[in-house]
């Protein structure tokens, strides 16, 4: 019993040094606050989320506060479909010492409310653009003033996936002497602070988690050298390795014309429809097309192109970082003769450790081999 | 509680007293010469402390009576030989001394039969490991040589265990005692086990799945450890062996260390090896990286034993680059070409394709001596993690394309009764759990779910033995469940729990007359459909394939990409079968020899079935569907002895197999060939000599054959109940190989040549069999010490 009552003693000490070295970590309070100016240069964003990675923070800072000089404004980087709590800081920083307003507003809450209006459909909760042009529309508020009414620092934000840039504007009201009510908005009262982030939101780790090497969907677009006209023709197998075929259309060319042929390729089996031309540009060194075609349908190349004899003319358009072909841009010219019943036929190979200038069709796996009629007009 | 307790203390007083009461007990053993092995007359058996003793007579054979410990020390001296003390108890019958001449390293050594060991002995085949384990780094290598088994392959690196034709599932593998829980599957995943600890190899040939659990349909196969020796000074092995192709070094250590009461050892090894090379070429990127270690310790008392043990190893495997193919174009040029493209110059980089796999194992067992009963209680835990990469496009080649970390438990408690006149036997229950998850960051569609198992069997073998005739009846109730969960491209959830029970049994008889002895065992297996079977969805291994729950024929043939099926759609029935083994043993003077023959129905067999062709982005192909049928096994291994003089013995081992389909009569692919092995041993001294034959022939009764490109060029339909495979099965052949090894003082050294003429062959069961012949000439030579 002794031994126990000795082992508490222990614990309780041990307990109060913590508490001792937790008050002295504490900031100092100034207490003198008389030249408190009402002016706010700083503004932080906090983007806390969900699952355990690194907060984001986005930071508004105008070094002259009202002066004429303009403000330096971060880009709000945020990841796809994750939760975000997001928190704000406000300080005015053009005093001798900086100057915390974010307890000042938390104090003076029921006097004042922020508002938020973003890019539609950037975020899946809340869903909409924000309750900025509409006080009835959604926004997730965590905290809450004496009367029950929201506040704003503290908010909840779930991301959606957001294919451009997008906005995302902070404003907050001073509605003192009861102006502030349920139903009070952006209109009322004056406005502290309106300040607007550009808004990104990336692919998150989640989403490229799912990302398949699977490609179901080929475009090949011609484009008519010399005019705007293009030919785009679409191979697309809806179910991927499912056992459904293929839908395929037809390519239909004027004869004696000059086409600059580009080959997109996609997944869009997934929520999202994944690009995988650009990652065969990047990987062009281990990468190369090589075609097929009824013989004498083209001018130029001449001949029945490059799968069964690798030699064989092809006008490849671009190039990788050894100087090889890769063949997402070719270029084509139609013979004179008109033919109706031709054969397209694109084939990507995988060539890792294996591209060289003479590495044919024959050489690594095979990631596409699909075909097309052609029709010469 | 108390009141068991009590009990259980009520017991043991009473064990410690009556014990210490009688003066009955007799000890019957034998005694062997353990660089021949055969058995060694007259030597002197004598029990520490007392005056009793015995010289045994011109077999070896020995009897001592009036044994009044239950725990004894024998002595057992022989001129010219190194005196032996074996510590012994009588849970443990029949002792098996073999002796060690003085003028060699080998220790004398005693195999004996624990009692658990008794049962289930109707169909069972041993085998030491010894010698082998200085030059083969495979287990599946180790069991090659056993008649009626042979290799599933995936290359030279990757092998599982073919029993009487099945694999995979339908093959319990049982690792130190335990089930050993890998993503068994998948017919390219091997076992993870270190061979180093390999000591002795049993299998089970009838159907074992009364005392191991379901999925022992073709068998059972145990990789079991050195047993461990009591009163025995610190000492250890260390070996290193080098092969020449692959140009490899394998190297491992033992220690160990006995007491009158504990007993531990502890081993380390690793592996080292490059590109293999065929007679013609390199097969690039079949290099091997493997360590691994383990420990065992027991600790024994009068009324029990406890034992912990462990093991752990890493490997990581190359797969051949060359079997990379992107459509059937690919995989007809692949199979026309004279060498697999692309070859590299030989290397010990490990590229992708290749396995990075990694399994530990701690298993306690408790083994209680109550009066004439026994317990075992047995706590098992698992952790087994698998990558698989393939060649992908750019920085997707660091990703796995398939990420699995399985951890699984298991608990286990046996009663052993007491031996009542001719009545023996032994009980247990069984609970094991594997729960797998998909590694985050593959960055592919998982190709199968996360699941867990969950499996509860209750099982009994009874047996009788009268005048040298055993009678085995057993019986087993099962209780499973699957539960699985995934998501699909973030858009589709799903999961399901489906529960399994099913009732096995199993009868068997064993007689002797002098020197003949027949055996005959049937008895019933089951396993449910794994997850792959299920769920699998798409392009696989040169294959698109579609499990049971994820095709619909209703009203024609569709594969939805973001809906799953489950038993109300399609009802899945388990796999049920019953197997027949007979047998007949010759035990003579100079020849020894068995002949088992066996059948094997397969009722609700799960297989690929061709059913169309589709066409995607990378071309037109084939595909396949998971379905139904009943399937039959029969066949027969042979294994004869013979020895001519004191010198030199001859072994002759047949083994065949005939599988085929009983819906639509038809065979089913990759069924071994006939095979059979003669091998010339000569011995004297310390010198040992061998000579082998290993004829293979060409598989005949397979299925038809349609070349790739024929269905790239839309000149092939599958017909829907018509197996078929790409290429004719590869020609017979005959390989020659050569042994030879020599003791002297601590040293041992072991030559080992195969495929002496570097011949070019290929082997039906390998599933690289498409791209490459299987490596050429290889020159193992391995030098031991023993301290």
């Amino acid at each position: 019993m002794k031994k126990n009552q000795s082992l508490l003693f222990l614990v309780a000490l041990l307990c109060m040094g913590l508490l001792v070295n937790c008050s002295e970590d504490e900031d100092p309070t100034p207490s003198d606050d008389n030249e408190e100016e009402e002016v706010i240069s700083q503004v932080i964003l906090t983007f806390t989320p969900d699952n355990g990675e690194e907060a984001i923070t986005a930071t508004w800072f105008d070094a002259d506060g009202e002066g004429e000089g303009n403000p330096t404004i971060d880009e709000i980087e945020l990841e796809e479909e994750v939760t975000y709590v997001m928190t704000m800081t406000l300080a005015n920083t053009l005093g001798t010492e900086d100057e915390d307003i974010t307890a000042e507003i938390d104090e003076e809450a029921d006097d004042h409310m922020f508002f938020f209006s973003f890019t539609d459909g950037a975020f899946s909760d809340p869903d909409g653009d924000g309750n900025v042009d509409n006080r009835a529309d959604t926004v997730n508020y965590n905290d809450q003033d004496s009367n029950g009414l929201p506040i704003g620092l503290s908010t909840t934000w779930t991301t959606e996936h957001l294919e451009d840039e997008g906005t995302f504007t902070v404003v907050l009201k001073h509605q003192p002497d009861g102006l502030k009510t349920a139903s009070s908005d952006v209109n009322i009262g004056s406005t502290d602070v309106n300040i607007t982030f550009p808004l990104h939101i990336e692919e998150g780790d989640h989403g490229h988690d799912e990302e398949e090497e699977v490609i179901n969907e080929i475009i090949l677009t011609f484009a008519e050298s010399g005019s705007a006209d293009t030919v785009s023709v679409k191979w697309f197998d809806a179910d991927g390795e499912g056992v459904a075929n293929p839908s395929i259309e037809d390519i239909s060319l004027k004869a004696g014309t000059v086409y600059e042929m580009t080959i997109s390729l996609n997944n869009t089996l997934g929520e999202t429809v994944e690009e995988i031309t650009a990652e065969i540009q990047e990987e062009g060194a281990e990468h190369q097309f090589f075609f097929g075609f009824t013989a004498d349908i083209f001018s130029d190349p001449s001949g029945d192109g490059n799968i069964d004899t690798g030699s064989d003319p092809l006008n490849y358009s671009d190039e990788d970082s050894n100087g090889l072909p890769i063949g997402l841009s070719t270029s084509w010219t139609t013979g004179s003769a008109t033919s109706s019943a031709g054969i397209f036929r694109v084939m990507l190979k995988h060539q890792p450790d294996l591209k060289t200038s003479t590495s044919d069709s024959s050489v690594g796996g095979t990631d596409v081999d699909i075909e097309f009629n052609i029709s010469i007009e | 509680m108390r009141l068991i307790f009590s009990l259980l203390f009520f017991l043991w007083g009473k064990v410690l007293l009556g014990q210490s009461e009688k003066c009955e007990q007799v000890l019957i053993g034998q005694i062997f010469d353990r660089s021949t092995e055969v058995p060694l007359p007259f030597a002197t058996i004598t029990i520490l402390g007392t005056k009793l003793g015995v010289v045994a007579d011109d077999n070896g054979l020995f009897q001592i009576e009036g044994v009044c410990e239950g725990e004894i020390h024998l002595v057992v001296r022989f001129t010219g030989y190194k005196t032996m003390v074996h510590h012994h108890d009588f849970h443990h019958t029949n002792p098996q001394i073999f002796l060690a001449p003085d003028e060699t390293e080998l220790e004398s050594v005693i195999v004996e039969d624990s009692r658990t060991q008794e049962l289930n002995s109707i169909s069972l085949q041993r085998k030491e490991v010894g010698n082998l384990s200085l030059i083969s780094s495979n287990v599946s290598d180790l069991t090659e040589d056993l008649s009626g088994v042979s290799s599933l392959k995936t290359g030279a690196n990757i092998s599982k265990p073919i029993i009487h034709g099945l694999h995979s599932n339908r093959v319990l593998v049982i690792n130190d005692g335990v089930r050993h829980a890998y993503q068994v599957w998948g017919q390219e995943h091997a076992p993870e086990i270190d061979p180093s600890h390999v000591d002795q190899i049993e299998l089970v040939k009838g159907a074992g799945t009364v005392k191991y659990g379901p999925e022992a349909l073709g068998g059972v196969i145990l990789y079991n450890s050195r047993a461990l020796d009591f009163d025995q000074k610190l000492s250890g092995e260390a070996t290193y062996a080098f092969q020449s192709n692959g140009r490899s070094s394998n190297t491992k250590v033992n220690l160990g260390q006995g007491t009158h009461r504990f007993v531990w050892n502890a081993g380390a090894f690793g592996a080292y090896q490059g590109d293999l090379k065929s007679p013609d070429y390199i097969l690039s990127n079949t290099g091997k990286k493997e360590y691994g270690a383990s420990f065992n310790t027991l600790l024994h008392q009068p009324l029990f034993d406890l034992q912990v043990s462990g093991s752990y190893l890493n490997q990581e495997l190359g797969i051949l680059r060359g079997s990379i193919v992107g459509n059937l174009e690919d995989l007809q040029r692949a199979i026309e070409q004279d060498q697999p493209i692309p070859t590299f110059r030989r290397t010990y980089d490990i590229q992708n394709p290749r396995q990075v796999t990694e399994h530990g194992l701690i298993k306690t067992n408790l083994a209680m001596f109550l009066g004439e009963h026994e317990f075992n209680i047995q706590y098992a835990v698992q952790r087994n993690l698998r990558e698989e990469y393939d060649v992908r496009r750019g920085e997707l080649n660091d990703r796995p394309v398939i990420d699995l970390m399985l951890k699984s438990q298991s608990l286990e408690a046996e009663w052993i009764q007491p031996k009542i006149g001719i009545w023996s036997g032994q009980s247990g229950i069984q609970v094991y759990t594997q729960n797998s998850v998909n590694v985050p960051g593959s960055n592919s569609i998982n190709f199968v779910p996360d699941y867990e198992v969950v499996n509860a069997g209750i099982f009994t073998v009874q047996s009788l033995n009268v005048n040298q005739t055993t009678l085995e009846v057993g019986g087993r109730i099962d209780y499973q469940t699957l539960e699985v969960a995934d998501t699909i491209r973030d858009v589709t959830i799903y999961g399901n729990k489906v529960n399994f029970a099913n009732a096995t049994y199993t009868i068997g008889f064993r007689k002797k007359w002098g020197q003949y002895e027949v055996f005959s065992n049937i008895g019933s297996a089951w396993r449910p459909p794994n997850v792959s079977e299920l769920y699998s969805f798409g392009y696989h291994n040169s294959r698109i394939q579609f499990g049971l729950w994820r095709y619909s024929l209703e009203p024609s043939i569709s594969t939805p990409l973001t809906e799953v099926f489950d038993e109300s759609d399609r009802n899945v029935e388990s796999e049920k079968s019953i197997k027949w083994v007979s047998g007949l043993e010759i035990k003579k003077k100079k020849l020894t020899a068995e002949f088992v023959f066996f059948a094997n129905q397969i009722n609700h067999y799960i297989f690929l079935r061709p059913f169309g062709v589709t066409t995607n982005v990378a071309g037109t192909f084939p595909y396949f569907i998971y379905d139904q049928t009943n399937a039959l096994f029969l066949g027969s291994d042979s294994d004869i002895r013979f020895q001519h003089n004191d010198l030199l013995t001859s072994e002759l081992k047949l083994s065949y197999v005939y599988a085929t389909e009983l819906i639509n009569s038809q065979p089913f692919i990759e069924i071994p060939p006939f095979n059979t092995v003669y091998s010339l041993a000569y011995k004297k001294g310390n010198l040992g000599i061998g000579l082998n034959l290993n004829y293979t022939a060409q598989k005949q009764n397979v299925p038809t054959v349609i070349n790739p490109i024929n269905f790239q060029n839309g000149n092939a339909q599958v017909s829907q109940s018509e197996i078929f495979d790409f290429m004719s099965p590869p020609e017979q052949f005959l390989l020659f190989g050569l042994s030879a090894d020599y003791l002297k003082n601590n040293w041992s050294v072991a030559l080992n040549v195969r495929n002496l003429f570097n011949k070019n062959y290929r082997v039906y069961t390998d599933r690289l069999r498409y791209f490459s012949d299987a490596p050429g000439r290889n020159i193992s030579l391995g030098v031991g010490y023993n301290f």
